[in-house]
C-alpha cells in the first residue's frame, strides 16, 4: 500500500514557523531546512481528493484540496522554500527565518485551498512575513520600500476581499472554481486583486521597487513565491480571459524594456519576473490544455532560474557589498563558481537548447501559435530576445567581465554555492529530460521541444540577439541613477499630497489650537477682574476689592433703598 | 582562447543559418514569417536593436533620473 500524506503542508510549515524561535539558536538553521523538506514530502505524497474540511459559520471551508494543478504548484514551492534556507543557512536571525516559513506557509495554503475564505487567509499571510523580509536588510531605503509593498498589498488583498464578498452573495457559493470570463463585477475585483499579486502591468511596481532592497536571501523567497501563487490563482479560476493575453504579452515586453534601463543586478532580474510572468499570464489568458500546461510548466522552470539568479546576484552583493552594474566589473575570475552558476540560470531562462527555460517557455509561445494568437506569438519570441540581452548578456558581462573595477569579493558562504548549485541542477535536469517535467503537468502533454525547426529557430535568434549585443555592448552598460516606473503617479506626489493632506490639516490643527489657547489666556485674565469689563478706567489687572468697595455699597444701598420704597408703595396703596 | 571562442560561435552562427534552410519549418509555426530566408536571425538582430534603441530613448526622454529624484524638494 503507498503511503498516504494526507496532512496539509501548510500547516507544517505553519507549525516550523511558530516553534522554530523556541529551538536552540544552533538549530535553527538545520530546522528551517528540514520543515520545508518535510512540507515537501508531505506534498510529494499527497493523493487527489479533498483531505481537510472545516465549517465556519454556514460556511463549508475546505483547506486542503489536492488535484493535477494544485500538486504541481505545491511540489516547487516546497522544493524553492528548501533551496531557500539552504540558501539562507548562514543567517543567524530567528525573526527572518521564521518569517519565510511562514511566508511559505501562506503560499502552500493559497495552493491547496478549495474555497475563497482559506485563500484569503492565507494570501494575507503572505503579505507580512514578506514585508518583514525587505525591512531586515535594515536600510532606509528598505524600510520605506518595504512600506510601499505592505500598503500595495493590502490594497490589493482589499480587491480581492470585496470580490470574494460580493462573489459570494451573487454566486451562493465560495468554492474556488473558474469564473465565466466578462460578466460579474465581482469577478472583475477577483481578477484585480489577483493581478496585483501577479505583478500585472500596471499593478507591478511593487515588484521591481521592493525586491532589490530587499535582504540577500529573502529575495530568494520573494522571486518565487508571491507572483507564482497568483500565476497559479490565473490558472485555476480565470483560464480562457482573453484580456490577460494582452496584459500578459504587455509584462513580457514591458519587463524587457525596463530591464535595457536598469543600473541594480537585482532590479534587473525583479524587471524580468515582470517579463516572465508576462507568459504564464498568457498562457491563462489562451486558457487551452496545451496553454495551461505550458504556463505550468514555465512557472515550475522559473522558479528554479529565477531564485538562481537572485541567489547569484545576491551572492554578488554579498561578497562585493554592491549591486550596481556601475560600480561592479571584472570579477569572472575573482568568483568563477558564482559566475558559472548563475550563468546555468541566465541560460535558462534565455532558452537555451538543454536549459529548463527552453522547454517550458517554448511551450507557451507554441499554445499562443496553435490558438492562433500570431501577434501574441511573435511579441512573446521578442521579449525573450529583451530575457538573453539583459540578463544572459547584459548583467553577465557587466558584472563578472567588462573593466575590472578592483573589487575584492569576499569567499561566498558554502551554504549558498550548495543551494545555487541545487538549483542549477534541476535547471539542467529538466532541461535535458523534458519529460520529468511534463510528468508532472495537469493535463496530458503532447508537445516535442527538440525538434529541429525549433532548435534551428532559437539558436539563430540567441546567437544574432548577441551580435547585436555584442555592436551596442558599450551603449547598454549600466549608468547611474533611477528609472521611473508607475510608481512615479504616488511616490512624486507624495510629497505634495503630505503638503496638502497632512500638512494643511496639520497646520489648520495648529492655527485653531493657538486660537483656543489665547482665548483661553484671555478670558482667564479676564476672569482675575472682572470689574475691568464694567470700569474700564479701574484699569487694574487683578481685582482690588477695596477700590470698588465704596461703588458697591452705593449699588446695593440704592437697590435696597428702592425696595423698600416699592415695598411701602405696595403695602399702602394698592 | 578568445580566438577559438570567436571561431565557435560563427561556426554556431553558420550552423543555424544553414539549419534554416535545410530543415522543415515547424508546422505549428507556419506563417509568412517563413518565406523570408534565416527569419529569425534578422529577427534576434533587428529586435534586440530595436529594444535597446526603444528603451534607451524612452530612457533619456522621461524615465531616467538622477538617484536622489524622490528625495529632492
Amino acid at each position: 500500500m503507498p503511503i498516504e500524506a494526507t496532512f496539509p503542508p501548510a500547516l507544517v510549515l505553519l507549525a516550523g514557523a511558530l516553534l522554530l524561535p523556541l529551538m536552540p539558536r544552533g538549530l535553527r538553521p538545520a530546522f528551517s531546512v528540514l520543515v520545508p523538506l518535510l512540507a515537501l514530502v508531505f506534498v510529494w505524497l499527497a493523493p487527489t481528493g479533498i483531505h481537510l474540511t472545516m465549517e465556519l459559520m454556514d460556511y463549508p471551508l475546505v483547506i486542503y484540496k489536492v488535484d493535477r494543478l494544485s500538486w504541481v504548484f505545491g511540489v516547487i514551492f516546497a522544493l524553492i522554500t528548501v533551496i531557500g534556507s539552504i540558501f539562507a543557512f548562514h543567517v543567524r536571525e530567528a525573526a527572518q527565518q521564521a518569517a519565510a516559513l511562514l511566508y511559505a506557509a501562506g503560499a502552500l495554503g493559497v495552493t491547496f485551498a478549495g474555497d475563497y475564505i482559506t485563500l484569503f487567509v492565507f494570501w494575507e499571510l503572505m503579505s507580512l512575513p514578506s514585508t518583514y523580509l525587505i525591512w531586515a536588510r535594515g536600510t532606509r531605503e528598505a524600510e520605506r520600500a518595504g512600506m510601499r509593498y505592505l500598503m500595495f498589498h493590502i490594497f490589493g488583498g482589499g480587491l480581492l476581499f470585496a470580490g470574494i464578498v460580493a462573489h459570494a452573495a451573487a454566486a451562493q457559493t465560495i468554492l474556488v472554481e473558474p469564473l465565466a470570463d466578462g460578466g460579474a463585477v465581482a469577478s472583475w475585483l477577483i481578477l484585480a486583486g489577483v493581478c496585483l499579486n501577479a505583478a500585472v502591468v500596471p499593478l507591478h511596481a511593487w515588484l521591481s521597487d521592493a525586491y532589490p532592497r530587499a535582504t540577500v536571501t529573502g529575495a530568494v523567497f520573494m522571486s518565487a513565491l508571491t507572483t507564482k501563487t497568483a500565476v497559479y490563482v490565473l490558472l485555476r479560476v480565470f483560464p480562457g480571459w482573453e484580456i490577460l493575453i494582452v496584459l500578459g504579452v504587455l509584462m513580457a515586453l514591458y519587463g524587457v524594456v525596463f530591464a535595457v534601463l536598469a543600473n541594480d543586478i537585482r532590479e534587473i532580474c525583479a524587471y524580468h519576473i515582470i517579463s516572465q510572468v508576462g507568459y504564464m499570464v498568457t498562457g491563462a489568458g489562451i486558457g487551452t490544455e496545451m496553454a495551461v500546461n505550458g504556463s505550468t510548466a514555465h512557472a515550475f522552470s522559473h522558479i528554479l532560474y529565477k531564485a538562481l539568479l537572485f541567489m547569484g546576484t545576491g551572492a554578488v552583493l554579498y561578497t562585493t557589498g554592491t549591486s550596481k552594474l556601475k560600480e561592479l566589473g571584472g570579477l569572472a575570475q575573482k568568483q568563477p563558481l558564482v559566475l558559472w552558476l548563475y550563468m546555468v540560470g541566465a541560460f535558462s531562462i534565455s532558452g537555451f537548447p538543454l536549459f529548463n527555460g527552453f522547454v517550458s517557455k517554448s511551450m507557451v509561445v507554441a499554445a499562443a501559435g496553435e490558438a492562433h494568437h500570431t501577434a501574441a506569438m511573435m511579441l512573446l519570441l521578442l521579449a525573450s530576445v529583451g530575457t538573453f540581452l539583459s540578463l544572459g548578456l547584459k548583467l553577465a558581462y557587466g558584472t563578472w567581465f567588462g573593466p575590472d573595477r578592483g573589487l575584492t569579493p569576499k569567499e561566498p558562504p558554502r551554504n549558498m554555492i550548495l543551494a545555487m548549485a541545487a538549483a542549477a541542477f534541476f535547471c539542467l535536469l529538466h532541461g535535458i529530460f523534458p519529460g520529468l517535467l511534463y510528468d508532472m503537468l495537469p493535463y496530458k502533454v503532447a508537445f516535442a521541444p527538440y525538434t529541429p525547426a525549433h532548435l534551428v529557430e532559437s539558436s539563430q535568434i540567441l546567437i544574432f540577439t548577441f551580435v547585436a549585443f555584442w555592436v551596442l555592448r558599450a551603449k547598454v552598460a549600466g549608468d547611474a541613477g533611477i528609472t521611473l516606473d508607475v510608481d512615479w503617479f504616488y511616490r512624486r506626489p507624495a510629497n505634495w499630497v503630505r503638503r496638502v493632506f497632512l500638512a494643511g490639516v496639520e497646520s489648520a490643527f495648529d492655527q485653531v489650537e493657538s486660537m483656543l489657547i489665547d482665548a483661553a489666556r484671555k478670558l482667564a485674565l479676564f476672569g482675575n477682574n472682572p470689574m475691568a469689563l464694567f470700569a474700564p478706567r479701574a484699569g487694574e489687572k487683578q481685582f482690588l476689592p477695596d477700590a470698588y468697595r465704596p461703588a458697591m455699597q452705593t449699588l446695593i444701598v440704592s437697590a435696597l433703598l428702592a425696595f423698600t420704597v416699592l415695598t411701602v408703595w405696595g403695602f399702602f396703596f394698592s | 582562447m578568445k580566438t577559438v571562442l570567436w571561431i565557435l560561435l560563427g561556426m554556431a552562427a553558420a550552423a543555424s543559418l544553414l539549419g534554416g534552410f535545410a530543415v522543415p519549418h515547424d508546422p505549428a509555426h507556419e506563417g509568412w514569417w517563413n518565406r523570408i530566408p534565416a527569419f529569425f536571425a534578422l529577427f534576434g538582430f533587428v529586435g534586440c536593436l530595436a529594444i535597446i534603441y526603444f528603451a534607451k530613448t524612452l530612457g533619456k526622454l522621461f524615465l531616467r533620473k538622477k538617484g536622489d529624484y524622490y528625495d529632492a524638494d
